[in-house]
């Protein structure tokens, strides 16, 4: 099996801390935009809402196994291996994996304007294929997740292109960085080095995401306090 | 030429209309007031009343009529936080 990261040791509380923090960033993502299509109703909203969580929940899922295979084995070979490890550990990496891939899914098709459900399923069931007829599990998975996240900044490219504005800026600057941080994961089983990079690089394309969410929240709240005080 | 309208604030227009008669108005009003074509008004009429934004009535005088419900206020209200987070990322 060549399904492995190779891990620093010193990097196994760092990385479950960074995880646990994507997670908290793109939840709160998730819970802003159910909490503005209470208002409106939208199904562009409710799917970007739905794709937010799918991500949030495969990072705390993704930080549950680097937190949790430290005290179950010994990991000085810095060699993380998915056959060496109990079902649990296993079902948590395959459930970081299938969540993170519907979450992007669902934020390209999302961004591709198109209704109904055909699409999405050959979205879906293509990403799926290329992961579960690879022999190297890992590096298709985040092949495809850099060709998803590829269409991300395609996608926020353009509209920054067309008009303007720093949000579509934020975004288009996060997506670039999810994008080098995936493509550089590719060679995590290469050497440790790129599982720490990838994750500073994922760190800063996260933290655009977070400033844009803050930027819009910002005048609301300061409404609100307005409003009560 | 002025930039196309969004879907929001297409719906936001009719809302506003709406709102502005004292809450009753009939759809060749609408029609009017809103800019759009016939097919496309009953297409955004019906979702509105889907969504629970609207309500029918019917009177008399006046034949069909339509009225903002507190969902469609709530709506307006917060419209600028909608557009907002729809343009903010870049799902609008």
């Amino acid at each position: 099996m060549t399904e492995f990261y190779l891990i620093p040791t010193w990097f196994f509380g760092f990385s479950s801390l960074l995880e646990l923090f994507f997670g908290l960033i793109t939840l709160g993502v998730a819970l802003y935009a159910f909490y503005v299509n209470r208002f409106c109703d939208e199904r562009e909203i409710k799917l970007f809402g739905y794709g937010f969580l799918a991500i949030a929940l495969s990072y705390f899922s993704w930080a549950f196994v680097n937190w949790y295979v430290p005290f179950k084995a010994s990991i000085q070979e810095e060699i993380f291996r998915f056959n060496n490890y109990e079902m649990l550990v296993s079902l948590g990496v395959y459930a970081h994996v299938f969540l993170f891939l519907i979450g992007l899914v669902t934020l390209v098709f999302l961004t591709m304007g198109r209704e109904g459900n055909r699409l999405y399923s050959l979205l879906v069931i293509l990403s799926f294929l290329i992961i579960v007829f690879s022999e190297q599990k890992i590096i298709s998975f985040y092949f495809v997740s850099s060709l998803l996240l590829f269409y991300m900044i395609y996608h926020y490219g353009r509209e920054f292109y067309e008009e303007g504005g720093k949000h579509n800026a934020l975004m288009l600057l996060a997506f670039i960085f999810l994008f080098i941080a995936s493509v550089d994961f590719t060679f995590s089983a290469i050497n440790h080095i790129h599982f720490v990079a990838g994750h500073i690089l994922f760190l800063i394309g996260y933290l655009f995401i977070l400033f844009n969410l803050v930027l819009m929240v910002k005048p609301f709240l300061r409404k609100q306090k307005q409003k009560n005080g | 030429m002025g930039k196309k309208r969004s879907r929001l604030e297409i719906i936001r227009d009719i809302l506003v209309v709406i709102k502005e008669k004292s809450g009753k108005i009939k759809p060749t009003h609408i029609l009017y007031k809103s800019n759009l074509s016939h097919q496309m008004m009953d297409e955004y009429l019906t979702e509105l009343l889907k969504k629970g934004f609207i309500e029918e009535g019917e009177r008399e005088d006046k034949g069909r009529t339509y009225c903002i419900t507190k969902k469609g206020q709530m709506f307006l209200e917060r419209y600028k936080m909608i557009a907002d987070f729809t343009e903010g990322f870049g799902i609008g």
